[in-house]
């Protein structure tokens, strides 16, 4: 009896195809556009079989979207964005004793493994810009323009040094392997604004190191894996039927979704089919949007100028196109979109030649995300669109190997640019050699924390209910 | 109107009431298992750090620390506490306000201890209220029995008995073997649970006829194989010849694809790879043997007792190196304990503590998933939220694994067998010498011509990808220099 009753509840839902989902899709929205939650002790109800329908935050929120800029390996905060003129003067001798005796009774003592006992002064020219003046070394002059609208975080800190754990916690709070990703986190909480696309889009070419350990969903229902989108041609391979079977597809799709809600009936919990049926459909509407999302062809000549697609370097047009794509993705409502600097296996690790691997990647990525500031801005998606530029760790200001540098978990800048953050501000500070933070030192857990305010969500109750199916028990797992 | 509102008003009252006594019972109880649980580790920290001198053995000056009466009693220079806490001679001497009677003489009590003793006497020093913890003197009994006959088990003590019906803890039982409407469908035992089911639940869907000796042929084959059939296997047993069913199975399970096929689940829930699993992902030249030891003991019907033993303590069955073919078997079953992934490259950032912890977690709760069925990832953090395991399980069973150190020179080959490997190992040496110098001078030469091609360009418009990490190399050159030589080697033994 109850096995017939809820095939006939699914066939309303499901079997009306896209009409009936874009209906009620629409209500929702305006439901959800009325009033703002208050009740912060509620769990987040899922409609397992919608798992991206938009959710209400727990308060107003500042900003509706994230790109979040990965810049795998990382980047050197003396050399880009944490100016240390003392550095400057004390090129090729050994650490300061005070320094080097804070470092030591700190728990990143660590970072001074491998590395030489002498200072690596920065070979970049460095200048002022903005209405503050600051300071931004030569291998960002066209990001450097948008310093009055980004905010710094000059003191972050990482749990290890070492890349695949520093990179699991920026993106989950935890060193490791299997806690759940933040856009995991924020589409769980947020849903998405748009259910004809995937709320939490991944682009990369190789990916970070780690793996998809990195972006993974965790124990969040697998509704809440990432998509990974193409930036060139379809953004997802086999996504459009061959001719012969379009047709029919709709027909195909409702018989495979009715097996899928039978075998779900007699399967409580099995929330890896909830995911493959909400993903057929999600593939179905994104026939349509996704190919219109990757279709470039719109954009008119100066805006394609504006991320460098008309550049010389593939490698530049390939990162300006995969910026170009995440603020079409956020235009149309997609909630969380991580975007990876990682073109080859090295990213950003230059443990030796710094300039060798640090010029050609800045060259690479600087248009692009100038450009990707200034579209967001013009377009007035600035205000609702958080931009994070961060990477799992900095480098040390002493030198290793042949005038490289060592990872630093101990001390790194970040940037965040749009919605909800103050632009000009700079938290925190390093010492005067760029090695530690001293000045309010920023774990990665409280960066979320500030990620998830920004968007409404209160990260204390932001938690998951496990429920065994056996047992009337709950688990709750926590973001924070 | 007067008595309604009343009556409101007066069932909100006893509403509040009703929920301010639940309330204020929750706390006290709460309050006295907070106090219960401080008098424990009060008196834990007296039998760890004081009776081997204040008990019954040695009793010096006068004072026994081993029962609630004899710390009331005190000792030589008198009673241990008095009205004023905070004066009393227990916290002077722990504290060594006085030097001549810091207690413990040679090593203090640490601050945090010092507080728990405070805490204690200053809550009048209780003693923990179950009988267990009153009396401190050691006996040889003083072992726990297990959770579904002694009180005092910890985990009776932590969950009671709700949750010791898990159902891997549950003592294997044959059932009854239910009765059956439709006759002459059933063959065997299971055909009986099947159809009893059917004939409960879903009466209106016919019986399925039986299968045709083509599919069968086809199920066996990928069931036990996890290959096709032949043609002639097809055809023997559509062919209806006596006894052809049972012999085509025994001829399935005594094929070497047999073991193949079904190792591949047992060292999918021992996390087997052929290579490191994380980060670099390096590749295990010795992991093959492991593999297969497992195929081989599919293949050779071992015992599951044996096969569990030699996994889990294989090295420690054998004396020294292994003599013969059994005893390497028994080193190489080993490999179990290293299964896992493993974090190579955190002793560069001086990390093995981390990379060390994860590998020994992973080891516990594979264990635990594979051996017990019992999932112990949860309790790495905190008591199991369903199971009965607590926090101190994961780790008791972690400490079984303390020792396990890894070694990759290890001499696994039978010295019999050495001279006849070496031999063979020889040839295929001086082969690799002579591929090598070949690349060397490729190499020399390409680098040659790279160095005049990056003269004439800018030094900036070079890829990026030559960032060199240099610790980073040293271990790759390592590695692909002495493994893929012994790859190729072993590749080359099996092949020949």
């Amino acid at each position: 009896m109850s096995i017939r009753t809820s095939r006939r509840a699914m066939l309303s839902q499901l079997g009306g195809g896209l009409g009936t989902l874009a209906l009620s899709t629409m209500l929702l929205d305006a439901s959800a556009s009325r009033s703002l939650a208050s009740d912060r002790t509620k769990s987040r109800r899922l409609d397992p079989l919608r798992p991206f329908a938009a959710r209400q935050p727990d308060f107003a929120p500042k900003a509706k979207s994230v790109i979040f800029l990965f810049m795998v390996g990382g980047p050197s905060q003396i050399d880009t964005y944490d100016y240390k003129p003392e550095l400057q003067k004390l090129d090729g001798q050994p650490v300061p004793d005070s320094i080097r005796k804070a470092l030591d009774a700190s728990a990143h003592s660590n970072v001074f493994h491998g590395c030489d006992n002498k200072l690596l002064g920065s070979p970049y020219r460095w200048q002022r810009y903005g209405e503050q003046g600051i300071w931004v070394s030569e291998l960002f002059p066209h990001t450097a323009k948008h310093v009055d609208d980004l905010c710094f975080i000059h003191s972050m800190q990482a749990e290890s040094n070492n890349h695949a754990p520093a990179s699991y916690q920026l993106h989950t709070g935890d060193i490791r392997l299997g806690k759940a990703s933040l856009g995991s986190w924020v589409t769980y909480g947020l849903g998405t604004e748009n259910e004809d696309l995937p709320g939490y889009v991944v682009l990369f070419d190789a990916g970070p190191l780690g793996g998809s350990g990195n972006y993974t969903n965790g124990f969040l229902p697998p509704a809440f894996q990432p998509t990974r989108l193409r930036d060139q041609g379809a953004p997802v391979l086999d996504l459009l039927p061959p001719d012969k079977f379009a047709k029919s597809q709709r027909d195909s799709i409702d018989l495979i979704q009715q097996l899928n809600m039978m075998h779900r009936d007699a399967h409580e919990g099995a929330t890896e089919l909830d995911a493959r049926i909400a993903t057929y459909e999600l593939a179905y509407r994104m026939q349509s949007a996704a190919v219109e999302v990757g279709d470039f062809a719109d954009e008119p000549e100066y805006i394609r100028s504006q991320y460098a697609l008309d550049d010389q370097e593939a490698r530049t047009q390939s990162f300006g196109r995969k910026c170009l794509l995440a603020r079409r993705l956020v235009e149309r409502g997609v909630r969380f979109v991580q975007l990876y600097d990682m073109p080859d296996k090295d990213g950003w690790d230059a443990h030796s030649k710094l300039t060798k691997n640090h010029n050609p990647r800045a060259r690479w990525t600087d248009r692009p995300v100038a450009g990707l500031l200034a579209d967001l801005k013009q377009r007035g998606l600035l205000e609702s669109t958080l931009v994070i530029w961060a990477s799992e760790f900095g480098r040390t200001p002493m030198m290793q190997g042949d005038q490289g540098r060592q990872h630093n978990a101990a001390g790194f800048t970040i940037w965040m640019a749009g919605g909800g953050v103050r632009p000009g501000m700079r938290i925190g500070a390093t010492d005067e050699i760029g090695l530690m933070a001293i000045e309010r030192p920023i774990q990665f857990r409280d960066l979320h924390a500030t990620i998830l305010t920004a968007l409404g969500l209160s990260y204390e109750d932001l938690f998951f209910e496990v429920k065994w199916s056996t047992r009337e028990t709950y688990w709750r797992c926590w973001k924070c | 109107m007067h008595v309604q509102t009343n009556s409101i008003c007066c069932a909100r009252w006893i509403a509040w009431v009703a929920s301010w006594i639940a309330c204020a019972f929750v706390l006290s109880s709460a309050h006295a298992e907070q106090q219960d649980a401080l008098a424990q580790r009060a008196v834990m920290l007296l039998k760890t750090r004081c009776v081997s001198c204040h008990g019954a053995e040695k009793a010096e000056s006068g004072l026994r620390l081993d029962s609630a009466e004899h710390f009331a009693k005190g000792g030589d220079r008198g009673k241990l506490v008095e009205e004023s806490s905070s004066q009393s001679l227990l916290i002077r001497s722990i504290r060594g306000d006085d030097e001549e009677l810091q207690m413990p003489p040679k090593q203090p009590l640490t601050p945090d201890e010092v507080k728990l003793l405070e805490d204690w006497v200053k809550i009048g020093s209780p003693w923990p209220s179950d009988s267990h913890g009153s009396s401190l003197e050691v006996q040889d009994n003083d072992s726990v029995g297990n959770a579904w006959v002694d009180p005092n088990n910890p985990i009776r003590k932590l969950f009671g008995e709700e949750r010791l019906g898990l159902w891997s803890l549950r003592p294997i039982s044959r059932p009854a073997v239910p009765s059956v409407k439709h006759d002459g469908w059933a063959l065997n035992a299971l055909d009986h649970f099947v159809l009893s089911a059917w004939e409960e639940n879903s009466t209106d869907l016919p019986l399925a006829p039986d299968a045709s000796e083509r599919s069968l042929a086809i199920r066996l084959a990928f069931d036990l194989t996890g290959l096709p059939p032949e043609l002639d296997d097809i055809g023997n047993l559509t062919s209806k010849e006596q006894g052809a069913y049972d012999r085509y199975v025994d001829r399935l399970l005594s094929s070497p694809d047999y073991g193949v096929r079904w190792a591949r689940m047992w060292l999918d829930v021992v996390r087997y790879s052929d290579s490191n699993g994380f980060d670099w992902d390096e590749f295990r030249p010795q992991a093959w043997r492991f593999r297969d030891y497992v195929v081989d003991a599919w293949n050779s019907d071992l015992p599951f007792d044996q096969f569990t033993l030699e996994q889990l303590a294989g090295d420690e069955l054998v004396d020294g190196p292994p003599a013969d073919e059994a005893e390497q078997q028994r080193w190489v079953a080993t490999g179990y304990l290293r299964a896992g992934p493993q974090d190579n490259s955190s002793a560069l950032f001086d990390e093995q503590d981390r990379s060390r912890a994860q590998l020994l977690a992973d080891l516990t709760e594979t264990t635990g998933s594979a051996f017990l069925g019992l999932t112990l990832s949860c309790c790495r953090c905190h008591d199991h939220k369903t199971d009965p395991l607590s926090h101190a399980d994961h780790y008791r069973l972690r400490a079984f694994f303390a020792p396990v150190e890894y070694a990759d020179d290890v001499p696994l080959d039978l010295p019999s067998r050495r001279a006849e490997i070496e031999k063979h190992n020889a040839a295929i040496d001086e082969e690799i010498a002579q591929v090598e110098m070949e690349m060397a001078s490729i190499l020399a030469s390409a680098k040659e011509r790279l160095k005049s091609s990056e003269k004439n360009s800018d030094e900036n418009a070079s890829e990026g990808s030559e960032s060199k990490d240099p610790s980073d190399d040293a271990v790759k050159k390592s590695f692909t220099e002495e493994e893929a030589k012994r790859t190729l080697r072993s590749s080359r033994r099996k092949a020949s």
